[in-house]
């Protein structure tokens, strides 16, 4: 392996207090749409700097206005809608169901609100976007629709266009969001729906792209994910043990995820490395990257600043030691 | 009470009176609010109590002036369960801050960090178990006093089960235990284990000594509450395991309410829940769609006999469900179940999120459908 350790976020920041209260405000209307943006660019420029001060390889702006994983491109795509309240897996935390109204279309772009790629100029940056199968069962209806491979084609052309938005901006990294691919063990032909949405949004997008699999097993999906158009496979430590992992020949970059984005308890740097280590040993892929299990929102913001503090430290480590 | 078929039951939490939120929060009380106030005294014939409350949110906020609020906003609440007809009442938990925040606070071995996000712009506080869990209060006493003292009615008390505090949790402490002791354990394998050792804990030192405080003091029936129960799919046993371990040695029966879930996530792992009175599901929110008592037909598949508390009104809808309607809907169920007489009716969840007036309609229109229910079968 020779490309250098690296190590990076693979989801939502949680918001500081201020930005909570300054949310919160505004819904009560107590104060305007302008004074919740300055604490939210504050809290931007604070995501920012928090990355950087902890030697992240590549950075987010944080995500601090998302809602749910979709909303950005529900709100900027024609035929798509924020629909009902629903479980965020098996989280005490709900997303708005993307749904389907009408023929998809990405015609402007995403929103630069969503993107905060003025902060972020002169820093190497990744995007996170949800990826295409997990876009198509999240906006999936208990009364039918069209089949699934249909759906997950139809919003794999948005994806697309909002992954060259990205790209074209500047973005080194495009994470595509998979937890659904995991979650449950998907049908051989969802498998293979999901494979041609990955070579219709991933291929010839000039930038690294990310498979990031998190609240379940990848081994549901091991090894045929390893056979998608990406550059890496990531994969959540807490639902995936190694082990389950090293009899296939691991021919791509593997993002750890190794600090537990659903947990108070900050990991140790050395355990961290520890885990890194067991990976480039058993699985020896083509390079590695240690990233929380998820978006680091499902915990405070206080724990999350330590939990960054601690990824990167152990960046440090491992790039002495592995 | 005289024992008849389909007895009507309040579910959980109920909008606090707003007056009462803005008077603990030292906020002035608007005109609207406080012809609210009038309106609803009225109604409920609590005139006098009227004069009182008007007068301690005129003065300032302490202790005394708060708990004195507090407790007639409890009275207030009663009455208008009582008032709607409901033979089982509570206060619709006015001495409360939530569901999870208050045993959590009550209890030893946790610490919040701050804010996590629930959707939208809405948060939540979540604590982290930073320490060996444990009994510090009687948490829900000193509000079942006061209510019995007050209550025409039976009175029930909602309890949060054990299972849904520990999910709803960050785990420190069991986490940082389940890596010692010489065993090597994968990440997943030390989650999975300290997640089974804060759940039993939770179940044993602190859910089993409330609900046997309660009992002490005399609650006839404690309702064990479960949002989380399915959430993890394949914790069905530890689901039940911790509901065994809540109520262990206890000489009493439990009905546990869980809504919004697949119910058959449960089975056949429920079964083992043998001091489970009742299962208290949600079904009308889905039998708009036309198969909301479906769940149902799993108590017959595995035989499970339990009493059944029916969920007969919508709470995420305004719009309030006709008498006949709900009269049609617990004759539907009973007929599924074959026996009536396992039978109570409710609204599907806690009507918090209902404005007093949409609440009060869809209890009274519960309350009038459970009695032509009964005049058709009796």
């Amino acid at each position: 392996m020779t490309r250098e350790l690296e190590a990076y976020l693979s989801g939502a920041l949680p918001r500081s207090e201020a930005l909570v209260e300054a949310t919160r405000s505004l819904d009560r209307k107590r104060i305007t749409p302008m004074e919740c943006e300055e604490v939210r660019s504050e809290d931007v420029r604070s995501a920012i700097a928090t990355q950087r001060g902890a030697g992240l390889t590549l950075l987010t702006d944080g995500q601090l206005n998302w809602q749910d994983l979709f909303r950005p491109l529900v709100e900027s795509s024609e035929g798509l809608e924020a629909g009902a309240l629903t479980r965020w897996f098996d989280n005490n935390t709900f997303y708005r169901k993307p749904t389907v109204v009408g023929d998809l279309a990405l015609s402007d772009g995403l929103p630069h609100d969503y993107f905060r790629t003025r902060a972020l100029e002169g820093a190497p940056w990744k995007a996170i976007l949800p990826g295409p199968y997990t876009l198509a069962r999240a906006a999936e209806e208990e009364s039918g629709g069209p089949p699934r491979g249909e759906r997950i084609e139809g919003l794999a052309g948005v994806l697309k266009r909002a992954a060259r938005w990205c790209v074209e901006r500047g973005a080194k990294q495009v994470q595509f969001s998979e937890p659904w691919l995991v979650y449950e063990k998907p049908s051989e032909e969802d498998l293979e729906a999901a494979a041609r949405a990955y070579a219709a949004v991933a291929k010839g997008l000039r930038a690294e792209t990310v498979l990031f699999t998190f609240f379940g097993n990848l081994k549901r999906v091991f090894p045929a994910v390893l056979d998608f158009p990406v550059d890496a496979i990531g994969f959540d430590l807490t639902a995936t043990n190694i082990r389950d992992l090293k009899d296939h020949a691991f021919d791509k970059g593997a993002v750890l995820g190794t600090l537990d984005g659903r947990n108070s308890l900050v990991e140790s740097p050395a355990e961290i490395v520890e885990l890194a280590r067991h990976a480039q040993d058993d699985l020896d892929p083509d390079w590695l990257a240690l990233s929380p299990t998820c978006e680091l929102e499902l915990c405070p913001r206080s724990v999350a600043e330590r939990k960054v503090a601690a990824l990167g430290a152990a960046l440090a480590l491992g790039r002495e030691s592995l | 009470m005289k024992k008849e078929l389909f007895p009507t039951q309040e579910i959980g939490s109920l909008m606090k009176p707003a007056w009462l939120v803005k008077g603990l929060r030292g906020a002035e009380v608007p005109e609207g609010d406080l012809a609210d106030l009038a309106k609803w005294t009225k109604q409920l014939k609590l005139t006098r109590e009227a004069k009182r409350i008007e007068e301690l949110l005129r003065a300032a906020p302490g202790p005394r002036r708060d708990l004195e609020l507090r407790d007639l906003g409890s009275l207030h609440q009663v009455r208008y369960l009582e008032s709607a007809g409901l033979d089982y009442v509570f206060d619709g938990e006015v001495h409360r801050i939530e569901m999870y925040e208050h045993p959590v606070r009550n209890s030893k071995g946790f610490t919040f960090y701050g804010h996590v996000r629930s959707f939208d712009n809405k948060y939540y506080l979540k604590a982290a178990a930073t320490d060996e869990v444990g009994f510090l209060r009687p948490y829900h006493l000193e509000e079942y006093e006061y209510i019995k003292g007050i209550a025409k009615r039976t009175v029930k008390v909602p309890i949060t089960g054990a299972y849904t505090l520990a999910d709803w949790s960050f785990n420190e402490y069991y986490l940082k235990k389940a890596g010692r002791g010489g065993k090597r354990l994968s990440p997943k394998d030390r989650l999975s284990e300290a997640r089974r050792e804060l759940t039993l804990d939770i179940a044993e030192k602190i859910v089993r000594p409330n609900i046997k405080a309660l009992l002490k003091d005399g609650a006839p029936v404690v309702q064990i509450d479960e949002p989380a129960a399915t959430t993890k799919p394949d914790e069905a046993e530890l689901f039940a395991e911790s509901f065994n371990e809540s109520t262990k040695g206890l000489n009493a029966t439990f009905p546990v309410h869980i809504c919004f879930s697949d119910y058959a996530l449960l089975y056949p792992q429920a079964l083992e829940m043998k001091r489970c009175s009742q299962w208290q599901w949600e079904f009308a929110n889905k039998e708009a769609s036309g198969d909301g008592y479906r769940f149902l037909d799993l108590l017959n598949e595995y035989g499970d006999r339990r009493q059944v508390g029916l969920g007969v009104v919508d709470i995420h809808v305004d719009k309030v469900e006709s008498a006949p309607l709900v009269r049609d809907r617990i004759l539907k169920a009973a007929e599924i179940l074959e026996d009536p007489a396992r039978m109570l009716v409710n609204p599907d969840c806690g009507l918090r999120t209902r404005s007093p007036e949409v609440a009060y309609a869809k209890l009274e229109n519960m309350v009038k459908g459970a009695q032509m229910a009964r005049e058709v079968l009796t």
